[in-house]
């Protein structure tokens, strides 16, 4: 019933019957092994991402394979450690490792980030894991974090279990804590706070403020050693380490990726499909190996069809930037897409001068806050703008959509005002539009796809009366 | 001329007054309600405070529109237009705004203040737990501050002008307490609930020392006064931020035969429980009381402390409900009340009313019906 399935996503028959008890039980739980959802996930895979691509094959094996032990995370292990965007993926990548070099008898991951990747990429049954989520403490219509209102709903349906700790997101929004604090008092388990402030000065970044990354490092110790004396595994400077080697591995190759996008003319793949190299730098998983693999696949194949001439929008279209990946659903990039705009780069895939520069600090844990606080989408509105008018320079961008999360206080207050700036600054046309990244009825594709044709159209016509000029 | 008719008196007159000192070259300093920002600390630097706490009115929330996404707390949201719109003197005066930002929608306030407009802006942040590095961030963001203001106003704030202030301050805190104290439990107050925190709202711009006289008298007053017991049902207010113009619930329970006898806020009240030692270090002092010793507000985890404190108050305070009022998207409070109410029902048996307000002129009936089944409801507990 499922080979197909498995098969578009990666797996050899001899993997599929190999793991066919556990990915069984998994999609038992997730409500999925029956025929109509099957071949439901079958057209929804399909639609989200061009699956004749090796290289998102191989990804979205890395995908279900995490989604398949993050279900059954309870079943094969004695303790389950669940951490929660955002997130710093050197340190989960760490706490896996240790926990493997223990006996693997903890679990580490990021459950819900795989969860909401594959139930909404992949299967498309996330609503009623949302409309859960909406009866425990985020009602709908009063602007809840949806990523959350899934969480809370995954563990209540039993679709992941839940957890002995997790470690929650208390540095750079609040619902996540929030959120994590509501279910700890309903589901009686331990949550270990990465906390931090959000009171850089306005203007003071690409600055560092000491006393924030000291303090949020902290944090990042006491978790750990919360972890330590849960589930007995010391997380060591060696596998810090190696989670950062593996960090930066990634960010090479989603670097090469973005470039290589952002200089080709006509664009070469759908920046749909970029949705899963994305994903695995933001999101850790247990196999690093494959998902260094599926990346690499991936910058041949673009290659490859940069040096066919091989395109998905027309030769010398305009070139727009779309501020918001809408994680559990492509349609949005598709549409811009299909509109014949080029999406030369997307949401925060590239990394600006300023995030790379070299580290000061010698502890990994330091190392870990700094990291978090060099990117300027999670500091504050001055860094963010900063950000996407650099973005608009280096890709010579025709225009902006700035589309933010329904629900998104720490994203929503800025692009409104980096909407102003970049017309200001670059005379370009700027549309700001409400979207979501993990509810997809938050908002209306046709609703969205009206507007965008006339934008598309003002877009294109500026472009061809700035040649004329 | 009693004392709050005094007091009227005086703030009718207090913004025109505060132009004319702002014109002869006083600077002022605005901070946001939070209860994060100790006074004192501007006074010693020899700057005139100024809490800008207006709120409850929706035309300022509409005008936000231009600024802000629509998901963000209704009080923040509607700062920036008091600002924009002009008709709030208050919000004119700054020379500087000092922001402790303590959650993303406080943020959002310094953002606008610092992208919108010209104002000059200083925010620090505060901790959402009580550990000892915790406070110690809160203790150097205060240090910080300091500096900040030397710079500013030009002066020097040494530890014994400090302190200096501190035991000001210390005297108007220890009036609102005992003002407060006057409230018995369960028993009808010998001040509303909503006069109370018309006070605190005062307290955020008016002349210290007029307004200090006028709470000695006030406090004597309300010491002679005799009050006559009613039978009104005794309520607890919780609220996200109880803003300066925001009385719409006090008015209705007014109407509809209850009575709030005690409050908790976010924002909108001076932070009054503790006194600031002035032992030792006084930052270390004005931390301990301003963040230690001070009720965290729901975005705070762990929530425990907050929550505990509530349900003791209840108890404490004799109340037969307690009314959760906060302002839309206000996420903290919204999460937080889904498991408080559970456990509030189920250790006391209270009624619990949770209501939201956009400052929407439209939402009196709706608050109306349901304040008035939640004051049958405890009239029925009763009999």
């Amino acid at each position: 019933m499922y080979t197909n399935l498995f098969k578009i996503c990666g797996y050899t028959d001899e993997e599929i019957e190999k793991q066919r008890p556990r990915i069984e039980k998994a999609l038992d739980r997730m409500g999925v092994l029956n025929e109509a959802a099957i071949k439901h996930a079958e057209k929804t895979v399909q639609s989200n991402y061009d699956v004749e691509l090796l290289s998102v094959q191989k990804l979205l094996w890395v995908f279900m394979a995490s989604c398949v032990d993050a279900v059954l995370a309870r079943d094969e292990h004695d303790y389950v450690i669940n951490c929660n965007w955002p997130f710093p993926v050197q340190m989960t990548l760490a706490m896996i490792d240790a926990a493997k070099a223990d006996g693997g008898k903890t679990w580490v991951g990021m459950p819900v980030q795989i969860f909401w990747m594959v139930g909404g990429t992949v299967f498309d049954i996330l609503t009623p894991v949302l409309e859960r989520g909406e009866l425990i403490g985020q009602p709908v219509g009063k602007a809840h974090c949806s990523q959350y209102q899934i969480y809370t709903g995954a563990i209540d349906m039993g679709i992941l279990p839940k957890p002995d700790l997790g470690i929650g997101s208390g540095w750079f929004c609040d619902q996540a804590a929030e959120t994590e604090e509501m279910m700890s008092e309903l589901y009686g388990f331990e949550i270990a706070y990465l906390d931090g402030l959000n009171d850089w000065a306005w203007g003071a970044w690409p600055e560092l403020d000491e006393r924030a990354v000291r303090y949020s490092s902290n944090t990042i110790r006491l978790a750990l050693q919360r972890v330590r004396e849960i589930c007995g595994f010391e997380t060591t400077e060696e596998q810090l380490k190696a989670g950062f080697k593996y960090v930066a591995k990634w960010l090479y190759g989603m670097q090469n990726i973005t470039r290589m996008i952002g200089a080709a003319d006509p664009q070469p793949i759908s920046q749909a499909n970029v949705n899963l190299p994305y994903g695995l730098w933001a999101i850790a998983t247990a196999y690093p190996d494959q998902a260094v693999d599926g990346l690499s696949t991936m910058v041949r194949e673009i290659k490859r069809k940069i040096d066919a001439g091989e395109g998905v929008v027309p030769k010398g279209a305009p070139r727009v930037y779309l501020a918001l990946r809408t994680n559990v659903d492509t349609a949005p990039i598709r549409m811009v897409e299909e509109l014949g705009l080029c999406l030369p780069t997307v949401f925060v895939d590239w990394l600006c001068p300023q995030e790379l520069t070299k580290s000061t600090y010698t502890d990994m844990v330091d190392r870990i806050a700094e990291g978090l606080y060099r990117r300027p989408q999670l500091c504050d509105a001055y860094a963010a703008i900063e950000y996407w008018k650099a973005v608009c320079r280096d890709f010579d961008i025709d225009a902006v959509i700035m589309s933010f999360a329904y629900n998104c206080r720490p994203w929503g207050v800025n692009p409104i005002m980096a909407k102003l700036d970049i017309q200001k600054e670059f005379g370009i046309p700027a549309i700001v539009l409400e979207t979501d990244g993990y509810d997809t009825r938050n908002y209306s594709a046709e609703q969205l796809r009206t507007r965008l044709e006339s934008f598309a159209e003002v877009v294109k016509m500026n472009k061809e009366m700035k040649a004329a000029a | 001329m009693d004392a709050m008719e005094k007091l009227s008196d005086h703030l009718t007159k207090r913004r025109p007054e505060l132009r004319q000192i702002k014109k002869s070259g006083q600077k002022i300093i605005g901070y946001t309600p939070g209860g994060y920002l100790p006074a004192e600390m501007l006074y010693a630097a020899g700057a005139l405070p100024l809490c800008l706490a207006r709120g409850g009115d929706p035309e300022p929330v509409a005008e936000s529109t231009a600024y802000l996404p629509r998901f963000i707390d209704t009080f923040c949201r509607c700062q920036i237009g008091y600002r924009v719109m002009g008709e709030e003197v208050l919000y004119q005066l700054p020379d500087l705004i000092v922001v402790p930002v303590n959650d993303v929608n406080e943020r959002a306030i310094a953002d606008c203040w610092n992208y919108y407009t010209d104002m000059e802006t200083f925010r620090y942040g505060v901790p959402h737990n009580k550990r000892q590095d915790a406070l110690d961030y809160y203790a150097g963001s205060l240090r910080l501050l300091r500096k900040k203001l030397e710079s500013f106003m030009g002066t020097t704030i040494d530890d014994d002008k400090l302190k200096e202030e501190i035991k000001t301050q210390n005297r108007m805190r220890e009036l609102f307490r005992n003002i407060s104290y006057l409230r018995q439990p369960g028993k009808t107050p010998a001040i509303s609930a909503q006069d109370f925190i018309k006070l605190h709202h005062a307290s955020f711009y008016a002349d210290r020392a007029t307004f200090m006289v006028i709470l000695e008298e006030l406090y004597e007053e309300l010491k002679q006064k005799q009050v006559e017991e009613n039978d009104k049902p005794k309520v607890m207010l919780t609220a996200s931020t109880l803003a300066m113009g925001d009385y719409k619930i006090f008015n209705i329970m007014d109407e509809i035969g209850g009575e709030f006898i005690f409050e908790e806020a976010a924002e909108g009240l001076m932070p009054y429980a503790h006194d600031v030692s002035l032992e030792g270090d006084p930052i270390l002092a004005l931390a301990d009381t301003f963040f230690m010793k001070r009720i965290p507000p729901a975005w705070f985890r762990p929530a425990r402390e907050r929550v505990d404190y509530l349900l003791n108050t209840v108890k404490e305070k004799k109340v037969e409900g307690l009314l959760w009022y906060q302002l839309l998207y206000r996420d903290g409070y919204d999460i937080q009340s889904y498991s408080f109410e559970k456990e509030l029902v189920r250790t006391t048996g209270l009624p619990f009313l949770k209501l939201e307000s956009d400052y929407d002129t439209s939402e009196r009936g709706q608050f109306k019906t349901r304040m008035e089944t939640f004051v049958e409801i405890m009239k029925q507990r009763r009999q």
